[in-house]
């Protein structure tokens, strides 16, 4: 989690489940839905998130803190030393390494960044999630998504050969 | 009471269940080692796959996908190809429902409506109309593509130039300000940019002046995938008219023209009627080079949104014969079609047999390399059809070229895949060349458009 540093506010977020994590501002931050609350003033002491549990709020801390715009000294001197590019490129190794979740935790993922309103957890998510099924079956897809078929036979004729040509 | 009887069972049942639920809660905590060696293995057999730890796998994913709500189900199928969210309308009537529901078209990604095209004009065949050829068979929601929330009161008459991605790129000329009649004063013109789906346009300032007696020739970029801005490329030619010297591109960001001088090495003669393609952040367009000579190979000039890369990539060799450029499943697409034997209005056609129409793909855009996609015989197509075709245009989803013919005011669709054929629209007479695939675009990402 973060680490208490001299002169940088801390907010504290709550999940529903009763752990705390306190975290630098700017952090918490990224997400639009905290931003909001902080900047209209609601967020005196600690913000209670709903919905999403202790485990998916640390990672999705953990997601904030990598992705938070590095500034103030030590962040300055970073950037000077690595290009950007450079440093893109080791985000996207690091989410590529983040999002190796099991299907539950990234179906939690994408409701608590939907919920938290932070774009990029949103997109990384969901585009790895379409990269998994895109090529899918349809059955291998219900299963994924824990769907039910509740097509009648005749329906699902209707249907496959309106679309016949999307499955070629 | 029977039926009283059957539902007492069936209460009994349901108790006897409860309590069996119960029983297996109050149970867990003393099965709870072996059960969880189990799972222990369970999860090593799955750490191939993924790094999940033993109790996260614990975490039922059923219980986590019903999390996903129609508007998250949403945000990830609007990063899907058209096609697959056609494909996936066959996972269940709800997911049908939910990507055919009009309110969630903004979000999803659309497939072809059908095509912008123009005829000459009776009258004046200096004047070219505009028609819409919508493709049938396609549930395309409704789109006003006559343009009518453009005020009618404010502009004469308005040529439609070119369509990208859903937007139109049009010039509207104005009404003479004096009732004077001077047939000797240029009617002022400027472009307009709009989203027929939306109602939404935008006017763009003045644009550099064009010669006297030479043709506009202006071209939309627009990719709402990688920006809500777009560009206006509107190409200046050598004083006869002979090839392109330069361009002048509109940038919606900076709300300003800039000139850029052509960089191409070779002098070449760009088909001013013909569709062009927006990919990668580049526009490409076909012409010819100068001297022109209609036997010549078609060449593709590529430029980019500064006006600073300017490139040529060759065409697969067609010989005398029709080349079309198109965009489909995201690849850059090239058609030919030879010249029919009794088309009078070009050049007698060589003795060469090459009556054979192609296609192109170029899946690598990085290696520039052409990969025969599909070829069918003029004879072939002759012999279901009745009729000589040539391709006009491509879909940009499916396996599927549209074919324009000589002779009949047809548009025929075919399956490349399946060789089949479907006539689909009957077409204006006295048709013009251009013919451009039109896909709606619900979203408002569509920067500048004050317009309402």
């Amino acid at each position: 989690m973060a680490t208490r540093e001299a002169g940088k506010k801390m907010i504290m977020l709550k999940s529903p489940d009763g752990m705390e994590f306190e975290v630098e501002e700017a952090v918490a931050m990224e997400s639009q839905t905290i931003r909001k609350m902080i900047e209209d003033d609601c967020a005196d002491t600690a913000i209670l998130i709903p919905n999403i549990n202790s485990k998916i709020l640390s990672r999705v801390i953990e997601y904030c803190n990598k992705h938070v715009p590095t500034t103030g000294a030590t962040g300055a001197a970073a950037s000077d030393t690595v290009a950007p590019a450079a440093l893109a490129e080791d985000l996207k190794i690091w989410d590529a390494e983040f999002i190796k979740v099991n299907r539950a935790t990234r179906f939690n993922l994408i409701q608590a960044a939907s919920y938290l309103n932070i774009k990029g957890l949103l997109d990384l998510t969901s585009q790895t999630t379409i990269d998994t099924i895109s090529d899918n079956s349809l059955e291998e897809i219900r299963s994924f998504l824990s769907t039910k078929n509740d097509y009648l036979p005749e329906e699902e004729q209707t249907i496959r050969r309106e679309n016949q040509w999307a499955f070629q | 009471m029977l039926r009283l009887a059957g539902y007492r069972s069936s209460i009994t049942a349901e108790r006897r269940r409860r309590r069996r639920v119960l029983m297996d809660n109050g149970g867990l905590r003393r099965r709870l080692k072996p059960s969880g060696a189990m799972e222990g293995k369970s999860s090593a057999k799955k750490k191939a796959r993924t790094t999940t730890s033993p109790e996260e796998e614990a975490v039922p994913a059923a219980a986590a996908a019903s999390l996903l709500t129609d508007d998250l189900i949403l945000e990830i199928l609007s990063r899907l190809p058209a096609r697959s969210v056609h494909r996936f309308k066959c996972v269940s009537p709800a997911w049908r429902d939910l990507i055919a529901d009009l309110a969630h078209r903004k979000k999803l990604p659309q497939t072809l409506a059908g095509f912008v095209y123009s005829t000459y004009d009776r009258v004046d065949p200096r004047f070219q109309r505009f028609h819409f050829a919508k493709v049938s068979g396609a549930a395309a929601p409704p789109v006003d593509m006559s343009l009518s929330f453009l005020p009618p009161d404010e502009y004469w008459y308005v040529d439609q130039l070119d369509t990208c991605n859903g937007l139109i790129l049009c010039r509207a000329h104005m009404l003479p300000s004096s009732p004077s009649g001077d047939e000797n004063t240029p009617v002022e013109s400027h472009y307009i940019v709009c989203n027929p789906a939306t109602g939404r346009w935008v006017d763009l300032p003045p644009h550099p002046e064009v010669p006297p007696g030479c043709r506009i020739f202006a071209r939309l970029a627009f990719d709402p995938a990688a920006s809500s801005h777009f560009h206006v490329l509107q190409f200046n030619d050598s004083q006869q008219k002979e090839y392109v010297t330069g361009v002048n591109i509109y940038s919606s960001q900076t709300g300003a023209w800039i000139c850029r001088e052509s960089r191409l090495v070779e002098k070449i003669s760009l088909f001013t009627g013909l569709a062009s393609v927006f990919l990668h952040g580049m526009l490409h367009l076909l012409g010819l080079l100068y001297p022109m000579n209609m036997e010549d190979d078609a060449v593709l000039v590529v430029v980019d949104m500064e006006g600073q890369v300017w490139n040529t990539i060759p065409v697969p060799s067609g010989g005398l014969s029709f080349g079309r450029i198109g965009l489909s499943q995201g690849c850059l697409h090239y058609a030919t079609t030879p010249l029919a034997t009794d088309d009078k209005k070009k050049k007698k056609r060589k003795k060469k047999k090459e009556d054979t129409s192609t296609v192109w793909c170029m899946k690598d855009h990085d290696s520039k390399e052409w990969v025969l996609k599909h070829s069918v015989s003029n004879d072939e197509l002759r012999s279901i059809t009745g009729v000589d075709y040539k391709v006009a245009a491509f879909h940009p989803d499916r396996d599927t070229i549209f074919l324009d013919s000589y002779d009949v005011d047809t548009l025929v669709s075919y399956d490349m895949q399946h060789r089949k054929f479907h006539q689909i629209h009957s077409l204006q007479e006295n048709r013009a060349t251009l013919f451009v695939p039109f896909v709606p675009l619900f979203s408002d990402s569509f920067a500048g458009a004050d317009g309402q």
